[in-house]
Parts: C-alpha cells; structure tokens; sequence
C-alpha cells in the first residue's frame, strides 16, 4: 500500500526573472513500511525532494499524493496540522530547540496534539528510553553530544508516532560509530512497520535502506 | 483539560487552549533558559522607557501641582468669599462665618481686609526736593491667630516673624516689596529695607502710619510677595471701620478637591446672590488656569515622544530578538507546532519583559524618585516642582506599554511565522 507518491513534481527557483529548476518532474512512490534513501551528489535536489514530501516547502506544480488525497496544496495551517500528525522530521543539525531539555524537545509536538504537560513527560521518557538516553532526560542540547543531540531529534521526530519519518542527512554531523548507531536506530524504528525516506549522501548508510532512489539535476536517474 | 493523542480531530485542528499552553511554555522556557544578558538588557531598556514616560511629564504635573497646592494652602484656601463686584465689602459677613463652620469639611477660615498704600522708608532724612524710597502696595489685615489657623504663612517668614495678636503697630512684607525677589516683573521694591526698619504707610483716605517692619514673608506665591500684611484691628483703626468689614474670606476645607462640593452649599443656600463664592481654581483665574492647562498640554506631547520613542524601542528589541530566532521558529513550524502558539509565546515573552520592566519601573519611581523630589524639589521661581505621578497617570502609560509590548511581539513573529518555512529553517 503507497504511503506517498508524487507525480510530475517540479520545484523552480527564481532569481529575478532567472528560473532555476531544482527538480524537474519527480515520480516516487514509497510504500507503507518502507525505508527508502535517496541520494546523489551535491545540488541534485534531495533534500528539496525532502522538503517538498515533508510540505515544509511548497512544489511549484506536480501532485503530493497521501491516500489518494493530493495535499500539495493545501493552505498553510493545514499543512502544519498535517506535519503535526503525519510526519516526523530528522534534520542534518539536529534542530533542537536551545532552551529546551532534552525531554521538552520531545514533549512539544506531544502538547501540540493535546497530551497534558505530564503525560507528554511520561512519553518524553519512555521514548529517551528507547533511544538510549533516559539518563539525559533533564539536559540542554548544549549539555548533549552531537550523537545524542541526533537521537534526541529521532525521539522528537517519532514521539507522536508519524506515518512517515523524513531524515535530511541525519549522519552528515557525526563521526561513523554515532553514524552507525543512529543507522541502527532507524533500522530498528523501520523493522518496527515505520516508513522513512531518507537523505543521505554516503552509500554505506542508502546500503541499508530498502530501496535507493539516484537524484541527478533534479531527475530520478534509478530506483535501485 | 488535556486531550488524548488519539482525541484529535479528524483534520487535526489545534485548539486555542493548546495554542496558549504551548505558547506559555515555549515563552517561558525562553525568559528562564535565554541569554541573561539579552533579557537583563531589555528589561532595563523598558524600565528606563517607563520612567521616562512618567517622570518628565509627573514633573511638569508636579510643578503645576505644587503651584496650585500653594495658591490655595498659602493664599485663597480652597473656598473664597468675595464681596459682589460693586461692592467693597462682603455681604452679611457673620452669616457666612456661621454657615461656613457648620458645614461638613470645614476646617478653618480667616477674613481679610485689604488697602492700597504708599510705603516709605528712610522718610525720616528726607531731604527737601529729594526721592525716597516707596513703593505701592496692597495691604491685607488679618487677624494672626484664625491666618494660622487657615494657612501656614507664618512658616514662609524667611527674616524675622510673623504678626502675633497685639501687634498692631508691626508690619511684615512681602519679599519682592522688600527687594528681596525679582523687581523685573512687578516694579519698585523699597531700598535697603530690615527687620527693625520703621516704614511709614500712607493710605488712600490719607492716614499715615508708621509700622516697625518684623518679618519679611517669601512664598512661592508670587502675589502674595507683593503684599504687606498688618492686623485687622489696625486696619479697621486706619478706616475707621466699626463694624464687622471683610474683603475676602480664606476658607480652609478638609479636602481642597472637593471645594467644588463646598461652594455648592452655600449656592443652595442663595448665598452667591450677595457674594461671590469661588473655589481656589476659579479664584486662580482665567490666566493661571490657562498655563496649568497649557503646561498639561506640554506634559502630554513630552510623554507621547517618549511613548513613541519608548514604542519603537520595545518594537525593536522585541523584532531583533524574534529575527535573530527566525531559524528555530522556522523549526517549530516544521515540526508542526501552530503559527498561533509560536506568536503567543512572543506576545507572552513581550508582555513578561513588560511586567517586570515596569514593576521595576515601579520600585525606583515610588521607593526612589518621588521620596527624593519630595525631599529635593526641582526651585522654579513660582513652585517647588516634585514627582507627581498619580495611579491613574501611571495606570494609563502602563497600559500603553503593555499594548505596545502586545504588538511588539505579534508583529515580528506574524510576519516570520508567515513565510516559508524552508526559508526560515535555512536564512534565506
């Protein structure tokens, strides 16, 4: 069953009247339990393709296809709400918000949905369990390492169990033994039915993934 | 109360309530866990805003204030008798004693009696064909025991004393007659006058007396600097009054800001068909009431620039801090925390940095500022200018920074909240 497909989806950059076409009519199709990387070079459009199946940028034309429901126009509140309650996010920075602890980092899209301030707490540690890192419940990202600030954004990203866990080059930051832990982690999360599409650039980590789609000049070159 | 995860509605729609929690929690967590220096800055930037929105104009306030409290503690009380236009004395004066003390608020009243006169000195060694030194002068008579009673005059003797019962050939002038005060404004003043000095007083019927001078009187009334005071019974001997003749009543009341009430007791009683019964403000006149009017005026254009002033700084502050957060509000947005609690959490910060800006504000302006005018009043010629801030005048610019600090916070996080998120996650 599709999770999420795209048909003809372009995104164009104007600079001035000067268009510059970050990709050029993607058609992807990701299937409910599916780990797919995507991956190629420097400027092939990646993570645009990211941004563009998270709703965090808006696609110049193309459909965004989620059960059988095109939400790549959707307004901007509705996009958030569907953010909110579909879709997790890794980011390459981690993305943490500064003066919140570890905890609060993952309690806030739990508040979001409407859990108390306790039992988002109570979820905040069982997921910082899971991930390894009860004992840093009470830190500040700049209490955390980079490999743990990395799994404090996994443990945000799937605290409000998304459909689908969206990972911007979530390795690029760290060194290969916290690159390899956080691989596992995400294989651990998708041998558990979770759906993620991943960018990366280093082929041992798109290796793992089900499925490895090639990015060139904003074209799908291979599905392998 | 809190909702199950799986209680969200089918298009996932945020509640207000949610918005504001999370909106509290994000603005909170901010204040406790930001930059102390960046918090401690724009906490002492709104409190010196506050302050400058209230001190330079409660001081012009103060200074008409102090004016005012004068004019009526010193010289009119806060309720005047005068006689009708046509006539020189009050109507049926020991009616209106009697019905002023039996009205509630009544404290105290002195009647006066008024002459011009010609004052001299050094007429001893007047020389044939040569000048000496006089000057024109209105001479109120009083009665020393009720004028202490009404007014506290006797403590503005700045040489020698005041009159005391019995002295009826003593007399006490005012410092600008004296030579004491700026004769810039109001003329002569009589040379080289002491206390000791003998004055000879011509009157307009053409009595001369001559008074031993006790006191010099220098208030920040400046018509009553102009004045000389001798006693009541001295001046109904000088013309030849024999019965009870006043030419105005002070009347002091507990409340000189109900003096309006007061006066309205005695118009029920039809005692404004024989006299004229005014309050200190209309006693002031037309002219003074004008300058209270127009130093108001000047007070509230000093404090809209510095609200303005004030305003654009809180904006500032509050949009830099917001603009310099653009990438993690770009972040909230992407993890799908509404545009409406990311707004609320910077009004919430705006109006925290408010409160306790201004609560300091507070502090300093009641515990530090006021306590020290009090003490230390700003000499005008005409008033002691102190701080004079009231509930109400403070109540109303704290209420314009809390709006300004509402705005400050909304605009900055709308706009950002309203662009693209990618944009805002990477700078562009």
């Amino acid at each position: 069953m599709i999770a999420i497909k795209t048909e003809n989806l372009i995104k164009s950059y104007f600079n001035g009247k000067v268009e510059t076409k970050a990709l050029k009519g993607i058609n992807l199709a990701v299937k409910h339990g599916e780990f797919v990387a995507i991956m190629g070079p420097s400027g092939s459009g990646k993570s645009t393709l990211l941004y563009q199946l998270g709703l965090i940028d808006n696609p110049t034309s193309g459909k965004i296809i989620i059960e059988q429901k095109d939400i790549s126009h959707f307004s901007q509140k509705d996009r958030d709400n569907f953010r909110l309650n579909e879709f997790g996010f890794v980011f390459q920075d981690y993305a943490l918000i500064p003066e919140l602890t570890a905890a609060e980092n993952i309690m806030l899209p739990l508040m979001m949905k409407g859990l108390s301030k306790k039992d988002a707490e109570r979820k905040a540690l069982e997921i910082l369990e899971r991930v390894g890192l009860s004992a840093r419940f009470g830190n500040l990202p700049s209490q955390l390492s980079g490999g743990e600030q990395q799994r404090v954004s996994v443990a945000r990203a799937i605290s409000h169990k998304p459909k689908i866990l969206f990972a911007d080059e979530p390795t690029a930051n760290l060194d290969s033994e916290k690159s390899h832990q956080l691989v596992s982690l995400l294989l651990e999360l998708n041998k558990k039915g979770q759906t993620i599409i991943m960018v990366t650039h280093e082929e041992e980590y798109g290796k793992v993934a089900d499925r490895l789609v090639y990015l060139r000049d904003g074209l799908i070159t291979s599905k392998v | 109360m809190a909702k199950s995860q799986d209680s969200v509605s089918a298009k996932g729609s945020v509640s207000t309530h949610d918005s504001l929690r999370i909106g509290f929690f994000l603005a909170n967590r901010s204040v406790k866990r930001g930059n102390r220096y960046v918090t401690f800055l724009i906490i002492a930037i709104l409190m010196l805003i506050f302050l400058n929105m209230v001190a330079v104009g409660g001081l012009l306030l103060g200074l008409i204030q102090s004016a005012n409290k004068g004019y009526y503690t010193l010289y009119s009380g806060a309720v005047r008798v005068r006689p009708p236009e046509e006539k020189t004395y009050i109507q049926f004066p020991d009616q209106i004693i009697n019905f002023a003390k039996s009205l509630p608020g009544f404290v105290a009243l002195s009647p006066h009696l008024q002459s011009a006169a010609k004052l001299e000195i050094d007429y001893q060694e007047k020389k044939v064909g040569s000048e000496v030194s006089h000057v024109s002068a209105s001479l109120e008579g009083l009665d020393p025991v009720l004028e202490n009673q009404t007014t506290p005059i006797a403590n503005y003797v700045s040489e020698g004393r005041f009159l005391q019962p019995g002295d009826t050939d003593k007399i006490v002038l005012g410092s600008i007659i004296a030579g004491r005060g700026s004769t810039i404004a109001f003329g002569e003043a009589l040379q080289g006058v002491q206390v000791g000095s003998k004055v000879l007083a011509t009157y307009g019927n053409g009595v001369q007396r001559e008074y031993t001078v006790v006191g010099i009187l220098k208030t920040k009334v400046a018509i009553m600097n102009l004045e000389a005071f001798v006693s009541m019974k001295e001046l109904d001997d000088v013309l030849g009054i024999t019965s009870t003749q006043y030419s105005n009543i002070s009347i002091k009341i507990q409340d000189p800001n109900s003096a309006d009430r007061f006066k309205s007791f005695f118009y029920n009683a039809g005692y404004n068909l024989q006299n004229r019964i005014e309050t200190w403000i209309d006693a002031e006149g037309s002219a003074v009431n004008d300058i209270n009017t127009a130093m108001g005026f000047i007070g509230n254009i000093v404090g809209a620039i510095g609200l303005m002033v004030g305003s654009i700084t809180i904006f500032i502050l509050i949009f830099v801090n917001a603009v310099s957060r653009r990438k993690y509000i770009g972040i909230l947005k992407a993890i799908g925390i509404s545009s409406n609690s990311i707004i609320i959490s910077y009004i919430f910060q705006g109006l925290f940095y408010t409160l306790i800006g201004v609560t300091l504000g507070l502090g300093v302006l009641y515990l530090g500022l006021i306590p020290y005018f009090n003490v230390h009043p700003i000499d005008f010629p005409f008033s002691d200018a102190t701080l004079y801030v009231t509930a109400d005048y403070a109540g109303a610019r704290i209420a314009l920074l809390f709006v300004v600090a509402f705005f400050s916070g909304l605009l900055p996080a709308y706009l950002i909240t309203r662009e693209n998120t990618l944009d805002a996650i990477l700078g562009r």
